[in-house]
């Protein structure tokens, strides 16, 4: 569970986030809506422990962000909107460091690995050097790291912005599985659509305060379909290419 | 020990390996300047440099079970073989350092003030490739990660201390087979300045998060003032390499409050 309290945030005179609380539940996804400026990444890198409060505090699974980091980033996956890397290293050496931090039993990660590669199309780019990745895939390589060890608490900043449609779909398939596994989600983005679609509450966020919170009844019925255009083009990518 | 000769050839050192990099990208402009007539020398030069290689497959990762600091090290190993700043600064601490060795190994007190001094002068290159890596690890996809200060220090300080023992050990072993033995209470004389030499680098490395140019910068101006310090008023600048020491160790508590923006 994700517990946010009075979360304060300025940066220099502008106030970034002003009182912001907010609870995610084991085995939910809260959609974290807003315009660019609202706050959503300031309230998740600061979640995350990539930069500090001004006031307010930050429980990742009972464990405090800043006052016990170590604890609380051991249950946390941050999949971030923008992912840097080390682009000298192949993105199995980065996955690879990164189940080693997180103690990760070296056969299951790989297995890990291997299916969550597979399902996001970067199977057969995993030994090349990050330094020629696009920007979605590196996005996708920052998912794979973000839920290699199934954390308790995901938050997720704009992280399917950029990635193409069958990526996409299995990731948000994945997002369910992990929510079913009993995994608190934070998804943040700028895309209702995505939103509307794939969580069940949703907080929107303005000028860097709390506008509103709905639940999934309040906007309609779950509505998981694949749109048609959707299923064209997957049907479309899905099938050999015929000029290939 | 003799302070001014070792001071001097420090100080010699420094623009000695300032006019070598400066004539080694004079030399690839020129190369450059066959290839465009027309255009601005450094343009010149980047167009016809060599396109660089389609990515090529690196060795199969392996999937380890290992304490957060050793997965450090091991980062930091791999990065370092691959081409780039810390590579270079490795490169060039272990070239000094071997250089030292050798030194040693030759007889009389002076070749082993030079040995002294290009011992340090590998400690303070070391300290920069330290200051590179521990700053430039990247924030956004790194600090999310279950690890503290004390796993990112100590994997590069536990090899800090190999090394610098290491080398102790191996100009021991060196002069003992010439009959011409160096006392080991002289090893350990080396050894407390270069660790503390290492450790500055990383000290501020580890507190200048995505800073590394600034941090190797304020790494190279603490010992340029030592040394420039030394001789004016004896041992100053080994009075400051402290100061700069204590400081760099108490800024280290901004490691924990990163800002990445």
């Amino acid at each position: 569970m994700l517990e946010v309290v009075g979360l304060v945030r300025d940066y220099g005179a502008r106030r970034a986030l002003d009182d912001v609380s907010l609870t995610v539940a084991a085995g939910s996804i809260t959609g974290l809506l807003g315009a660019n400026g609202a706050g959503k990444s300031t309230l998740l890198r600061t979640a995350a422990g990539l930069q500090p409060p001004d006031h307010g505090s930050v429980r990742v699974a009972g464990h405090d962000v800043w006052a016990a980091p170590i604890a609380a980033k051991a249950g946390l996956g941050y999949a971030a909107e923008d992912p840097v890397f080390h682009d000298e290293l192949s993105a199995r050496e980065y996955l690879a460091f990164v189940a080693s931090v997180r103690a990760l039993p070296p056969d299951e990660a790989d297995a890990r690995v291997a299916e969550l590669s597979s399902s996001l199309d970067l199977s057969n780019r995993l030994d090349e050097p990050v330094a020629g990745f696009s920007h979605g895939m590196r996005k996708k390589l920052s998912f794979v790291a973000a839920i290699l060890h199934r954390p308790r608490v995901l938050l997720c900043d704009e992280a399917l912005e950029g990635f193409d449609a069958p990526s996409a779909l299995a990731a948000k398939q994945e997002l369910r599985a992990l929510a079913a596994g009993g995994t608190a989600v934070l998804f943040s983005s700028h895309v209702t659509e995505t939103v509307e679609r794939l969580c069940d509450r949703v907080v929107m966020l303005r000028n860097g305060r709390i506008a509103a919170t709905l639940e999934r009844a309040e906007w309609g019925a779950p509505d998981d379909r694949v749109s048609p255009l959707e299923r064209i083009f997957l049907d479309l990518t899905r099938t050999p290419d015929p000029v290939a | 020990m003799p302070h001014a000769p070792v001071l001097a050839t420090f100080v010699a050192m420094i623009p000695a390996w300032f006019v070598v990099t400066r004539l080694t990208a004079l030399a690839a402009l020129r190369t450059g300047q066959t290839a465009r007539v027309g255009l601005p020398v450094a343009a010149r030069a980047l167009v016809s440099a060599r396109r660089t290689a389609p990515p090529r497959g690196l060795a199969r990762a392996r999937f380890r079970v290992e304490p957060a600091w050793r997965a450090l090290a091991r980062l930091d190993a791999a990065l370092s073989t691959r081409r780039g700043a810390p590579a270079a600064r490795l490169t060039l601490a272990w070239t000094l350092w071997m250089m030292s060795i050798a030194l040693t190994l030759l007889p009389g007190p002076d070749p082993r003030v030079v040995a002294f001094a290009a011992f340090l002068l590998g400690c303070a290159e070391w300290g920069a490739w330290a200051a590179w890596r521990a700053s430039g690890d990247p924030a956004s996809t790194l600090r999310a990660l279950p690890f503290g200060l004390g796993d990112a220090w100590r994997a590069r300080m536990v090899p800090a201390v190999v090394i610098v023992v290491g080398i102790a050990a191996a100009q021991l072993a060196a002069t003992a087979t010439t009959g011409d033995g160096i006392p080991a209470a002289y090893a350990l004389g080396w050894m407390i300045p270069g660790l503390a030499i290492m450790a500055l680098g990383l000290h501020l490395g580890l507190s200048l998060g995505g800073l590394p140019r600034a941090a190797e910068n304020l790494h190279y101006g603490w010992l340029a003032t030592a040394v420039v310090l030394n001789p004016v008023i004896p041992l100053l600048g080994w009075v400051l390499l402290v100061v700069a020491l204590v400081q760099s160790t108490l800024r280290l508590r901004h490691w924990r409050t990163p800002e990445v923006v």
